[in-house]
């Protein structure tokens, strides 16, 4: 795996476009969520992902062979993100620390026990819980546009997603029979 | 402002990572996480959950994804690494640079012929040749790790001396050339075969470009002009066509650039009042510490500049290395730490809009000693756990970055420091140290190993050991005494077996860090620093005066060397034998 991403970037630094190309995607939805938890925001995240390949096609020179390829694509998109976060609004970022140790590891995620745990209590959500994953994570609308389509208060979304989030941790906890996770 | 509750914050929370906080609650919000463990701890395991969940999601729209990023990239082309296709100066641009060059040459043909001129003065040599590179320091000789454990005089912290008299009153000094310290080590920026002028005060003649005398015409000697100081001049003319791309947003998951390139602009003599020097100096205060390599820096160039003055900002370097330092003992590139804003920084400059930083410009060197830390030791704590493990290249960084702390009075948990030390002498794998951990299976190569001897001293030091009596330390210095080499980087280097030059000044700056950490100006038989010397002035770029490896940059690179050149290195003081 690692040498062959080697081998695409030795052919992305020759200016092979599709060569850089495979060696991104694997990357993809590490930099998606990544980018994702800075801007707070599914369209943002998404455009800040295709600037980072961008800047990242257009630097690949610069990729010293000792760096790790996913972590140099990751700081090019926490860059892009917090700019974008500052357009969005002057917040600085709550959580960046947590950020930081959470994507700290930047395998993908969404493997290993844990990651399957919380996908078997996602698949058993049912009704508005299930309705609020799928809009807010999969289709990216945001909590406010969704509350008519759920006819729902803004309010009353946000503490309906507040109550999923705590339901999966609880779930996932139960089914791996641990206190602490991941 | 009323503090909230663990159940408000945490409903806050869940609306902040969806992107619906904004404004006081937010405020709140972060006070809360600031000072409640568990919040955080449920903050952690949410961003995880949404990590995975958006991860689906992003596997779920990888063909969009891809496909948008593919009709992005269509237009777009790859910058070089090496420079090319910029923009052609402007025909005005171009006789104005003409007409520099020749000024400039006329300066330094001027300067030569009146230096030529009393060298032989002083020698009565009717045809008097300058001494190779490194030749002041030929009557130095020392025993292979034998070299005397009295700290170096830093470049930076040469008292001042009083102008040199006028040649013609002043007998003939062969003396002074034989008896003065390695010519790098002058005040900086003083070519030590041309001479000051003789004419006002010294601090103006350092500060201010050497006058050019009208001169007849003379061709340049391109032999001549190779000296370390003459070859940091123009390294440091080199950085500073660089300025523009110094602006702290490079991308890279490294490290900056500018942290090292003030570092070198320090330690090559660039005065602290010049404007570049401001600029960077105000940037670097400014940031947030986010990186092992550039945190460490910063420790090392503020405890050089005033480590009395700047004690809370190295305060909170040493946080940040604290709470970076992995499982293992090791450090990694390293992430922001929260609890180094707890930490108040004293006296740093504000840059108020439209203002310039308000700084007392008197160097501290021009006393004649670093200022001395008052009051008990600062002790530091660990806060936080790091990641599992690290590299030696980030680990070599944080232990200078310690030994900078503890210069300035900070007191490490003996715990932190004894997991540094056991993860080098863990990461031994029988010759000497290559990138990664213990277990790590590469050979052992010349950057590494010579970072580890630095580390080692440096960690033997602070805990008030000899270091002399380090096995580890003795078994790194044979490694680089039986591999010895300044125009190879000896290994091979893990990532570039097929390339002896790869990375070749980052390993000839760690190979200067240890042999003046160690107190050695012999490693094996080789006098590492002449050696060293003689090797970068001939590997110095003629057309722009940078020095570029395969593997690095032309900045880095160029630090590097100015670096080694300088011996920019504070030797350590002797530690009493227990």
């Amino acid at each position: 795996m690692l040498d062959n991403e080697t081998r695409l970037i030795a052919a992305a630094k020759c200016g092979n476009k599709e060569a850089f190309e495979r060696a991104l995607r694997p990357h993809l939805p590490m930099l998606f969520a990544y980018s994702r938890a800075i801007v707070g925001d599914f369209h943002v995240a998404e455009d800040v992902v295709q600037e980072t390949a961008q800047i990242a096609y257009r630097k690949i020179n610069f990729l010293i062979p000792e760096a790790d390829f996913a972590g140099w694509l990751k700081a090019i998109a926490r860059r892009q993100a917090l700019a974008a976060r500052r357009k969005l609004t002057k917040e600085s970022l709550l959580t960046e620390e947590v950020i930081e140790r959470v994507y700290q590891d930047l395998a993908p995620a969404a493997e290993g026990s844990h990651a399957e745990a919380l996908t078997e209590c996602m698949d058993g959500l049912e009704g508005r819980a299930a309705d609020v994953v799928k809009a807010h994570y999969f289709d990216g609308v945001k909590l406010s546009d969704l509350a008519p389509r759920l006819d729902m208060k803004p309010v009353s979304v946000r503490q309906l997603l507040h109550r999923v989030r705590v339901l999966l941790l609880e779930c996932m906890r139960r089914r791996l029979g641990v206190e602490n996770a991941p | 402002m009323k503090p909230l509750s663990c159940d408000e914050a945490l409903g806050g929370l869940s609306d902040f990572l969806a992107g619906e906080c904004q404004g006081p609650l937010a405020a709140r919000l972060r006070s809360h996480l600031g000072t409640c463990a568990a919040c955080r701890g449920r903050a952690e395991e949410w961003v995880w959950q949404d990590r995975v969940i958006a991860e689906l999601s992003g596997r779920a729209r990888l063909e969009k994804l891809a496909s948008r990023i593919h009709q992005s990239l269509e237009s777009l082309d790859q910058i070089p690494v090496v420079e090319s296709g910029r923009a052609r100066p402007r025909p005005w641009l171009r006789v104005a640079a003409a007409a520099g060059f020749l000024i400039a040459s006329c300066a330094i043909a001027a300067v030569l012929l009146r230096s030529s001129h009393e060298t032989r003065v002083a020698h009565e040599d009717p045809a008097p040749k300058r001494p190779p590179a490194g030749a002041s320091q030929e009557s130095k000789k020392s025993p292979p790790y034998e070299a005397p454990r009295v700290p170096r005089e830093h470049p930076r912290l040469a008292p001042p001396q009083a102008p040199p008299e006028s040649p013609e009153s002043e007998p003939p000094k062969p003396p002074v050339l034989a008896q003065k310290p390695p010519s790098v080590e002058k005040p900086k920026g003083q070519d030590p075969n041309i001479p000051v002028a003789p004419e006002g005060p010294k601090s103006e003649a350092r500060e201010t470009p050497r006058e050019a005398p009208p001169v007849k015409s003379k061709p340049i000697d391109v032999v001549t002009l190779k000296t370390p100081d003459a070859a940091i001049e123009r390294g440091v003319a080199f950085l500073r066509t660089k300025s523009p791309e110094l602006e702290f947003s490079r991308i890279s998951p490294e490290a900056r650039q500018e942290e090292l390139v003030l570092w070198t602009y320090f330690m090559a003599g660039v005065p602290e009042n010049d404007p570049e020097f401001q600029r960077l100096f105000r940037g670097i205060t400014e940031q947030k510490l986010e990186r092992t390599y550039d945190v460490a820096l910063l420790a090392m160039f503020l405890e050089e500049l005033d480590r009395v003055k700047y004690r809370g900002r190295i305060h909170q370097c040493a946080q940040f290395l604290v709470d970076n330092q992995c499982r293992n003992g090791q450090w990694n590139y390293g992430a922001p730490s929260l609890f180094v804003e707890d930490i108040p920084t004293g006296a740093l400059p504000t840059s108020a809009p439209g203002k310039p930083i308000v700084r007392d410009f008197t160097p501290p060197y021009a006393r004649g000693e670093k200022p001395k830390v008052k009051g008990p030791p600062i002790p530091v704590t660990k806060r936080r756990e790091g990641p599992e493990s690290g590299d030696n290249s980030n680990s070599m960084y944080a232990a200078l970055g310690l030994r900078a702390c503890h210069d300035a009075g900070i007191a490490f948990p003996p715990e932190v420091l004894r997991a540094a030390e056991r993860a080098w002498r863990e990461s031994y794998n029988g010759e000497g140290w290559c990138y990664g951990p213990k277990g790590h299976g590469h050979k052992a190569y010349g950057s590494m190993t010579a970072g580890a001897v630095g580390s080692l001293v440096i960690l033997d030091y602070i805990q008030g050991r000899d270091w002399r009596r380090d096995r580890e330390v003795e078994l790194g210095l044979k490694w680089l005494a039986k591999n010895f080499s300044v125009t190879e980087h000896k290994g091979p280097p893990e990532h570039a077996a097929a390339n002896p030059t790869w990375m070749q000044y980052y390993y000839m700056y760690a190979l200067e860090r240890a042999g003046i950490l160690y107190g050695a100006e012999k490693i094996g038989s080789h006098e590492w620093y002449k050696e060293g010397v003689e090797a970068l002035l001939d590997a110095q770029r003629l057309d722009d005066g940078s020095w570029v490896s395969q593997g690095g940059n032309k900045v880095n690179d160029t630090c590097f060397a100015i670096l080694f050149l300088r011996r920019a290195t504070r030797g350590l003081p002797a530690v009493a034998t227990k």
